[in-house]
C-alpha cells in the first residue's frame, strides 16, 4: 500500500513536470511546418528569404534585399552564403558592415530557435536532475553532473537571447535619402539623410514616425513607411506593401 | 424737344435692355438640341453626342436613356451672348455614345418639336489592332508565350480602369520563372494619369523590373473602348505555398462633381446668372480628380516545393528548360599557355539560377574560377544564353582531353531533374615554350584560381528543403515560450522547496512529536466541547485529561498514556494542582455518575485552557 502510493505520488509529479514539454512541443509542431509536400500560405524560410533578397539586389532594390538578408540571418546565422551577400550589397551601396564580437559569433552557432529549445530542454534536465538528487542521494554525482549540463544548455540560449536582443529593434531604411527630422512631423527640420539599406534602431515610436538611431549614433525621426523592422510587429503592416514606391506620371491621355 | 428727346434715349435704351434680359431670364422656356456627331459606326466605337440647352444650367440636362447605348459625359462648355441687348447663355453637354450590340438605335427627341436621332451600329472587329508606340526601353521582342489566361476583367470606377494579370500556368515551382504580361486598360478621357508601375501583391514572388514605356493598343472591353497598356515580365515563385496573386496600379481618374455655388450676392439679375456652368467652371466646379488604385482579379497560384528524390549532386536551383555545349578557345596550344573553355547553357527559365563551377581541380591542367555572362534573347530575360568561361592551363604536353560539363536543373514539365553533359574536348599541347612559363602566374585580368571562393558577385540561390517559421521573431522571445518555460522552473521550484520541506521535517522529530501533540490536543478539545454541549461529565472529564496528557508527554519526551498523578507528582514536586485534581475529577466522573451544571462546564473549560497554557512553562 505504501509502495503504491509513493508510486503514485511520482508518477503525478513527472506528469505535473512533462506537462508543459508536452504542450510547448504541440505547439512548436503548429509552428514549424515542414516544406516538402505542404504547401503554406505564410511563413518565413531562410532560403525563401535569401532568395528574395537576391532578387531584389539583382532588381537595385538595395533596401529590401538587405531587410531580407537581415531576417534570413536570424533563421539561419551561420549561412555564409547570406552573410556573404549581405557583405556584397552593402558594399555595392557603400554601407558599413555591422561589427561583430568574438561573443556574437560564438552564439551563431546554430539557429536561435535551435538554442531557445536547447535552453528549454536545458531546464528540464537541470529541473529533473536537480529534484533526483534529492530522491536519489546516492546517485547525486550522476545528477549533479546533469544539472550542469543543463544549465549550460539555458546559459547558452541566455546568451543567444541576449546577442539576438538587438535585432528585435532592428530595422532597415528602404526608401533612398529617407530624411531623418529633428521631431516627428513632416514639416519638421531634416537632421540628415539616410541611405536605403542602413540599419538603425527603432527607439521609440509616434503616430506615422519612429524615432530611430544608426550605428554611429546620431537619432531623428523617420516616417515609418520609409523603414521596416527586421522583425514585424504585430501593429506593422504586412510585408508585400513595401514593394515599390515609384510615383510618376508615365503615361497622360 | 431735340435735347430733350436725345438725353432721355439712351436711357430709355438701359430700360428696355433690363426688361428684355429680366423678360428672357424669367419668362423663356429653355431650348434643348441634340446632335449626334455621326449616324453610321462600328461596334467598338463610339460617337458623340452633344446636348444643348439655351437658358439653363448644366443641372437640368441629363442623357437620354436607351436600351443598348451606354452614355458618358466627357465634356462641358457653356456659351454667354448678346445681341442687340439681349442676353443667352447656352450649356452644352458631350456625352460618347457607346453602343453594347450591333443594330438601330433611336435616341428620343429632348424637347417638343425636335426630331429623335438614328444610331446606325454595324459589327465591329472587337479588339482593334492599334499600333502601339514601341515595345518599352528594349529593343528585344517579348517572351514568346502562348496559353496566357486571366481571370475576368473587372472594371473599377464605373469602367474607367482595369488590370489584368496573365499567367500561362497556375501551378509553379520555387525558383520557377514564367512570362506574364500585366495589362492596364484604361478609359480615355476618365483616367488622368498613371501614377506609377504595377506592382505585385504578393511577396512569394518577384517580379523583372517594369519598362517605364509599355507596349500600347487599343481593345473593346464590354463595349467600351479602352487603351490597353502592356508590359511583358517574369515571374519568379520564391517560396511554396498557396498563394492570391493580383497587380496593381494607382492612378488617377476624373470624376464629374456637382458644380459648387459661390455665395455671390443677389443682384438685379437674380441668382440664375451666377448658376451658369461658365460661371461653375470658372469658380472650379465640373470634373474632380480622383486617386484610385486598379487591381487585378486574384489568381490563384500554388508553388510547389521542388522534389528532394532524384536530385543531382551538382544542382544549382536552375528551373526550366536547357541545353549545353562546350567549346575550347584553340584546338592546339603549349603547355603553360592559356585556354579559355567556355560552357553555353541556352533555354528558357531561371537563369539567375543557372550556375556551374565549370571544372574544378583535374589532374594534369591548371584551373581558374569562371566568370559568367548573360545575354537574354528577349526583353523579359526569360529566354537567353548564359555563358560560362573558365580560364585552363595545360601542364604537360601531348593529347590533353578536358573532361565533359555537367549541368543539372529541374525541368517543371517533365517534373524530373534532368542532366546534360557536354562531349568531351581533345586539345593538342606541345611542349612548353621559354615565354609560356611566365603566363601560368595570371592568364587573364579577373581570374582566380577556382580553389579560392568568388570574392565579387551576389552568391546563387539556394534550393529550399527546409521547413518554415511563422514568427521571424525567435522563441525566446515570445511570450508563449517564455510563459511555458517560467512555469517549468516554477514548477521544478516549488517540486524543490517541497522535496526540502519534506526532509527537513523528517529529520526533526521534536517537531514532529510538538505537530502530532498539537493535532491531539486539537481533536481533544474539540470532543471536550461536544461533551459540554452534551453536558456529559465524564466525556468532557476523559477529553480534558487527554488533552493534557497529549501537552505534557510532548513536553517531557514521553508516551501520552505514561502520564499519570503519580508521574505527574514525581515531575512536579508537587505543583500543578489543578492538573492533579482534572485528572482525578475524570477517574470520578468515569465511575461515580457525577454531573455539572452548564455554569461549572464553563468554568471548568476555563481552567483546562489556563492549564494548557500554563503547561508551556512548565
Amino acid at each position: 500500500m505504501r509502495f503504491s502510493n509513493m508510486l503514485t505520488r511520482r508518477v503525478a509529479l513527472v506528469a505535473a513536470l512533462t506537462l508543459p514539454i508536452c504542450l510547448v512541443t504541440a505547439r512548436a509542431a503548429g509552428d514549424v511546418q515542414p516544406g516538402v509536400k505542404t504547401t503554406a500560405t505564410s511563413g518565413y524560410s531562410a532560403a525563401a528569404l535569401y532568395n528574395q533578397a537576391n532578387a531584389d539586389a539583382r532588381n537595385g532594390k538595395t533596401g529590401t534585399a538587405i531587410l531580407n538578408y537581415e531576417r534570413a540571418l536570424l533563421l539561419a546565422p551561420n549561412d555564409a552564403d547570406v552573410a556573404a551577400n549581405l557583405r556584397f550589397v552593402r558594399a555595392r551601396a557603400g554601407l558599413p558592415d555591422a561589427p561583430e564580437n568574438w561573443f556574437v559569433r560564438s552564439l551563431t552557432f546554430a539557429r536561435p530557435n535551435t538554442l531557445a529549445w536547447f535552453g528549454s530542454f536545458g531546464l528540464v534536465l537541470a529541473g529533473m536532475s536537480l529534484l533526483l538528487v534529492r530522491l536519489q542521494p546516492q546517485r547525486r554525482l550522476a545528477f549533479r553532473s546533469l544539472t550542469v549540463v543543463g544549465a549550460l544548455l539555458v546559459a547558452t540560449a541566455l546568451g543567444s537571447a541576449i546577442t539576438t536582443w538587438p535585432m528585435m529593434k532592428a530595422a532597415v531604411i528602404i526608401t533612398g535619402e529617407t530624411p531623418a527630422r529633428i521631431s516627428p512631423v513632416l514639416d519638421a527640420e531634416p537632421a540628415f539623410k539616410l541611405r536605403a539599406g542602413e540599419t538603425v534602431t527603432v527607439r521609440a515610436g509616434h503616430e506615422g514616425f519612429a524615432l530611430m538611431q544608426t550605428s554611429a549614433g546620431r537619432s531623428g525621426w523617420v516616417a515609418r513607411a520609409d523603414l521596416v523592422r527586421v522583425v514585424p510587429q504585430p501593429s506593422d503592416r504586412s510585408p508585400s506593401n513595401y514593394q515599390s514606391s515609384i510615383i510618376s506620371t508615365l503615361w497622360n491621355p | 424737344m431735340n435735347t430733350n428727346l436725345s438725353r432721355f434715349r439712351p436711357l430709355r435704351a438701359v430700360f428696355a435692355a433690363v426688361v428684355a434680359i429680366a423678360a428672357t431670364a424669367a419668362a423663356a422656356a429653355p431650348a434643348v438640341t441634340a446632335q449626334l456627331d455621326r449616324a453610321d459606326i462600328a461596334l467598338g466605337d463610339s460617337a458623340q453626342l452633344t446636348i444643348s440647352v439655351s437658358g439653363s444650367s448644366a443641372d437640368d440636362i441629363s442623357p437620354p436613356v436607351v436600351p443598348g447605348l451606354e452614355f458618358d459625359a466627357v465634356g462641358q462648355s457653356s456659351q454667354f451672348q448678346s445681341i442687340n441687348g439681349v442676353t443667352t447663355s447656352t450649356t452644352s453637354i458631350t456625352y460618347s455614345v457607346t453602343p453594347q450590340r450591333e443594330g438601330n438605335f433611336t435616341i428620343p427627341a429632348l424637347s417638343r418639336g425636335s426630331n429623335p436621332l438614328v444610331l446606325h451600329v454595324q459589327p465591329g472587329n472587337g479588339r482593334s489592332t492599334a499600333a502601339g508606340n514601341g515595345s518599352g526601353a528594349s529593343s528585344l521582342p517579348p517572351p514568346a508565350i502562348g496559353g496566357l489566361s486571366a481571370g475576368e476583367t473587372q472594371l473599377i470606377q464605373d469602367g474607367a480602369a482595369f488590370a489584368r494579370l496573365l499567367l500561362p500556368k497556375h501551378e509553379l515551382y520555387v525558383g520557377e520563372t514564367v512570362p506574364v504580361e500585366i495589362q492596364v486598360g484604361l478609359r480615355p478621357g476618365l483616367v488622368a494619369s498613371l501614377n506609377g508601375l504595377p506592382t505585385l501583391n504578393a511577396d512569394a514572388f518577384t517580379l523583372n523590373k517594369l519598362t517605364s514605356q509599355p507596349e500600347q493598343t487599343q481593345e473593346v472591353v464590354a463595349g467600351k473602348p479602352y487603351t490597353v497598356l502592356t508590359w511583358h515580365s517574369v515571374l519568379a515563385a520564391v517560396k511554396p505555398g498557396d498563394f492570391s496573386l493580383t497587380v496593381e496600379t494607382p492612378l488617377t481618374v476624373q470624376m464629374r462633381s456637382a458644380p459648387r455655388r459661390p455665395q455671390m450676392p443677389e443682384g438685379m439679375f437674380g441668382d440664375s446668372m451666377f448658376n451658369d456652368p461658365f460661371f461653375q467652371s470658372f469658380f472650379g466646379g465640373g470634373t474632380t480628380e480622383k486617386q484610385i488604385t486598379v487591381a487585378s482579379d486574384p489568381d490563384a497560384l500554388t508553388v510547389l516545393t521542388l522534389p528532394a528524390a532524384g536530385r543531382p549532386a551538382d544542382f544549382s536551383g536552375a528551373v526550366g528548360q536547357f541545353a549545353v555545349s562546350s567549346e575550347l578557345s584553340a584546338a592546339r596550344t603549349a603547355a603553360g599557355d592559356p585556354l579559355t573553355l567556355r560552357l553555353k547553357v541556352t533555354g528558357t527559365g531561371s537563369f539567375d539560377r543557372v550556375n556551374s563551377g565549370m571544372l574544378g581541380e583535374v589532374n594534369g591542367w591548371k584551373t581558374y574560377h569562371p566568370t559568367a555572362n548573360f545575354a537574354p534573347a528577349d526583353s523579359a530575360g526569360y529566354s537567353g544564353e548564359k555563358d560560362f568561361e573558365q580560364a585552363l592551363i595545360p601542364m604537360q604536353p601531348g593529347r590533353q582531353t578536358v573532361p565533359a560539363l555537367a549541368f543539372s536543373f529541374f525541368n517543371p514539365e517533365t517534373r524530373r531533374y534532368e542532366s546534360k553533359l557536354t562531349t568531351p574536348l581533345s586539345v593538342e599541347v606541345s611542349p612548353a615554350s621559354a615565354g609560356s612559363l611566365a603566363t601560368t602566374a595570371a592568364p587573364s585580368a579577373g581570374a582566380t584560381p577556382a580553389s579560392e571562393p568568388p570574392r565579387y558577385g551576389l552568391r546563387p540561390d539556394q534550393v529550399e528543403t527546409g521547413g518554415t517559421v511563422a514568427n521571424l521573431r525567435p522563441l525566446y522571445f515570445q511570450p508563449w515560450f517564455v510563459g511555458a518555460q517560467s512555469t517549468l522552473a516554477l514548477g521544478f521550484a516549488g517540486g524543490l522547496i517541497f522535496l526540502r520541506r519534506r526532509e527537513r521535517r523528517a529529520n526533526d522529530a521534536d517537531g514532529t512529536r510538538r505537530r502530532e501533540a498539537s493535532g491531539a490536543i486539537g481533536r481533544c478539545l474539540a470532543e471536550m466541547d461536544a461533551a459540554c454541549a452534551e453536558q456529559d461529565t465524564a466525556r468532557f472529564f476523559e477529553s480534558a485529561r487527554g488533552a493534557l496528557q497529549q501537552k505534557l508527554a510532548a513536553r517531557w519526551h514521553v508516551a501520552p498514556a505514561s502520564i499519570t498523578i503519580a508521574e505527574i507528582d514525581a515531575r512536579l514536586n508537587g505543583e500543578g494542582g489543578e492538573i492533579r485534581r482534572i485528572f482525578t475529577l475524570a477517574d470520578q466522573a468515569a465511575y461515580s455518575g457525577q454531573h455539572l451544571t452548564t455554569a461549572d462546564f464553563r468554568q471548568w473549560k476555563e481552567t483546562i485552557r489556563d492549564q494548557l497554557k500554563d503547561t508551556e512553562v512548565l
